[in-house]
């Protein structure tokens, strides 16, 4: 058995932020971020707006991608959860009318989402369950600090989902290779230090950045490509697949310098490497799937398609998942 | 491998970046001679395969021009050697 992808969508707030926006509040331009970054605007929650009310809008969409108004549960990857606790899958799953299904939250920061395929691919391939949703949705707008032009500047906000199904190995949309790792020496290089069990918050953490998002941008940049190239190679050595084989490579839309230096590194030829960072930012768990809504949608993902998706995060981790893009 | 030697190939590498003008001070900060943060790791990664060492992460901010990544590229080497 095998989970087969049946469905995708995605959803990003009203709100924009623009490059010439920050440029007016930090020691920034926009032509310093796009050449840094490659992003030129990023979607950002209104004030009492939050992560669930994305995730809800993304996985409707998939669902109705699907066809369906039913599965039998619903996984939220995401690192800004509506609260610290309980977990935000299960108001998700109720307000898209999925009433007492199974639903838990899941945290990997920018892997979240491919370690979320891995794990439905588990409930789907043991018949624990049928059919599930499956969201990525964060918005780092509420956690970065806004005075900080390495992260204010990268990171939007946004939620993407699929749905997947219990199906077999030769179907169109199968997971095929999975390759998962991480490497729990390098925690600090992507944290929101306070705020946890081993510095709770206080006033005393709050009169720092210690509560806010922070991320060492230069090593984040080193390992990312490093770790992206060779799990998406793992993936492609599994199948036997050539990086020439691969028609589109949907990595996690960091920023478009690590995306272009994982493709040429890998051998995949620059127009196959998918980017909508431009337009949207970092949007962590969203990343991997508003890029697929997105290529989906534009047509750039046709059916057939041999497809390499590839994540790094904090924590760190990192992972990909390879498939035969299905009709949608 | 000799100072001169090392020096030589990490001058051609920041050479190849993409901004950076032909004449090339050894001693002026990768971000004065063109390189942005972003490709002062792609010119660290390019040494790391070329010369078969490893920049710890914790060196990075300690490396901000030629000389600095000579110096580093030597002693490392002088370690990797028995």
């Amino acid at each position: 058995m095998s989970a087969i992808l049946c469905g995708v969508g995605g959803y990003v707030p009203a709100s924009v932020t623009t490059n010439a926006d920050l440029a007016e509040r930090l020691d920034t331009t926009d032509e310093w971020i796009r050449s840094r970054t490659g992003i030129r605007q990023r979607h950002v929650v209104a004030s009492g707006e939050s992560t669930s009310d994305l995730a809800v809008r993304a996985g409707a969409a998939a669902l109705k991608s699907a066809g369906v108004d039913s599965v039998d549960l619903v996984v939220l990857a995401t690192t800004t959860p509506d609260h610290p606790c309980p977990a935000t899958a299960p108001a998700v799953a109720r307000a898209l009318g999925l009433d007492r299904v199974a639903a838990f939250d899941l945290s990997a920061v920018c892997s979240g989402f491919v370690y979320g395929l891995a794990t439905v691919a588990g409930f789907l391939e043991t018949g624990l369950a049928e059919r599930v949703l499956l969201i990525g949705a964060d918005t780092f707008s509420t956690i970065i600090d806004p005075t900080d032009r390495g992260t204010a500047a990268v990171f939007g906000d946004g939620a993407g989902a699929v749905v997947l199904r219990r199906g077999t190995d030769d179907e169109p949309g199968a997971l095929l290779a999975f390759d998962l790792g991480s490497d729990g020496d390098l925690t600090e290089l992507i944290t929101v230090r306070a705020g946890g069990s081993k510095y709770p918050l206080s006033v005393g953490t709050m009169t720092t950045a210690d509560h806010r998002f922070a991320m060492q941008g230069k090593a984040v940049y080193r390992q990312a490509t490093r770790w992206m190239t060779a799990s998406a190679n793992a993936v492609l050595a599994r199948l036997g697949w050539q990086p020439g084989d691969v028609d589109c490579f949907v990595g996690h839309q960091a920023n478009q310098r690590i995306l272009e230096a994982v493709g040429r590194d890998l051998g995949v030829a620059p127009d196959r490497v998918f980017m909508n960072v431009d337009r949207v930012g970092n949007t962590v768990a969203a990343s991997i799937p508003l890029a697929l809504a997105d290529a989906s949608a534009a047509g750039v993902l046709r059916p057939g398609d041999k497809v390499v998706l590839t994540a790094f995060g904090g924590g760190t981790t990192w992972g990909s998942v390879a498939l035969i893009w299905p009709e949608l | 491998m000799e100072q001169e030697k090392i020096r030589a190939m990490v001058v051609e590498f920041v050479r190849g970046v993409d901004g950076v003008t032909e004449k090339v001070s050894t001693t002026a900060s990768f971000e004065e001679l063109g390189v942005d943060s972003m490709s002062t790791i792609d010119l660290l990664m390019k040494v790391e395969r070329e010369f078969g060492i490893e920049v710890p992460d914790e060196r990075l901010p300690m490396i901000v021009n030629i000389q600095d990544l000579v110096n580093f590229v030597a002693s490392a080497q002088q370690e990797v050697r028995p």
